[in-house]
């Protein structure tokens, strides 16, 4: 399979005088999981908002193959992005909402999923915070784009729950490249290959999980 | 064809989520000012308040279907399209109605 190349580079963005994201760069590459970490306000989910294009940065180069994208249109055909929040509409069904985002050929597959086919006769606004998430997650992961942004998936979830979402990334990382942000830093760090560190609107890119305690971001004893 | 015919869809779906706003505000107006003046509202105030509610209400709703590859501007125009469609259809069922009866 051919592999594809999603970069993002010179990424400003500013809130007044503040400088929120300085002179970002990130590469991600059919197969990876990139981790982005940080504080709380760091700008990790405006980072992702400024690639998938519904947050205006002051400057971004948005490439994928090299080819650098400027229409969202474009942008939308290659890049899915989970947000924080739920953004299914309420008014369909879980049966409704699988057919408008997964193609007609993988529909059997993605019904033999026994979560999946429990719920597919509900609504989506009766579904539970824990099943709507895998929902969510589940169809983001297999539609057909090629890059996935995935802002704190574990939000809300059961261990066990995070568990199952966990493999699901695992599962469909080898047709896809992923970058994933959350608080819940022990499950980014297991799925992740390769971390990075949000500070101070720079991106670092981490050679090991223990300079997460050296740049600040833990303690010593949290890994 | 498949991928086509599923982004069809999705603008379908979009344009459903906006007929109750639409219809109620252009059925006050044709209340008010006739069959003329509700045909107009359904494809422009009607149309526009139905999009400026979601804009407020449910911003997020665009997510699910800019994941599922179309964007914003794309929507709006099929759902035009789709609203234009509707009132022709309205319409000759309406004059037939009429003819009939």
């Amino acid at each position: 399979m051919k592999k594809r190349l999603l970069e993002i580079d010179s990424v400003q963005k500013n809130f007044g005088h503040q400088s929120i994201i300085s002179d970002v760069y990130l590469k991600c590459e059919t197969g990876d999981i990139i981790g982005v970490l940080g504080r709380n306000g760091c700008g990790k989910s405006t980072l992702l908002k400024i690639i998938f294009g519904i947050v205006p940065a002051d400057f971004k180069f948005v490439r994928i193959d090299g080819v650098v994208q400027l229409k969202p249109e474009a942008l939308f055909q290659e890049i899915s992005y989970l947000h924080q929040d739920s953004c299914i509409p309420k008014s369909l069904s879980v049966n409704k909402a699988i057919q408008l985002s997964i193609p007609k050929e993988q529909l059997h597959d993605f019904f033999k999923d026994e979560m999946i086919h429990n719920i597919r006769d509900k609504k989506i606004g009766h579904l539970s915070g824990g099943e709507l998430r895998y929902l969510e997650i589940k169809l983001v992961l297999r539609n057909p784009s090629k890059f996935i942004l995935l802002d704190e998936p574990y939000n809300g979830l059961s261990p066990l729950m995070a568990e199952k979402i966990n493999q699901l990334i695992l599962d469909n990382s080898a047709q896809k490249g992923i970058i994933i942000t959350d608080h819940n830093y022990q499950n980014v760090i297991s799925v992740a290959t390769q971390l990075t560190l949000m500070k101070e609107g720079k991106l670092h890119y981490l050679k090991d999980k223990m300079e997460l305690v050296e740049k600040g971001y833990l303690n010593p004893g949290m890994l | 064809m498949n991928e086509w015919l599923r982004k069809l869809a999705n603008a379908f779906e979009f344009f459903k989520s906006t007929v109750p706003i639409n219809l109620g505000a252009s059925l006050f107006v044709g209340f008010f000012g006739g069959l003329i003046a509700f045909n107009c509202s359904f494809l422009s105030f009607g149309f526009i308040l139905s999009l400026v509610l979601k804009e407020v209400r449910n911003e997020n709703d665009y997510l699910f279907y800019f994941n599922n590859g179309i964007c914003k501007k794309q929507l709006w125009m099929y759902s035009w399209f789709f609203s234009f469609l509707t009132l022709i259809v309205g319409i000759i069922i309406l004059n037939l109605t009429l003819r009939l009866f």
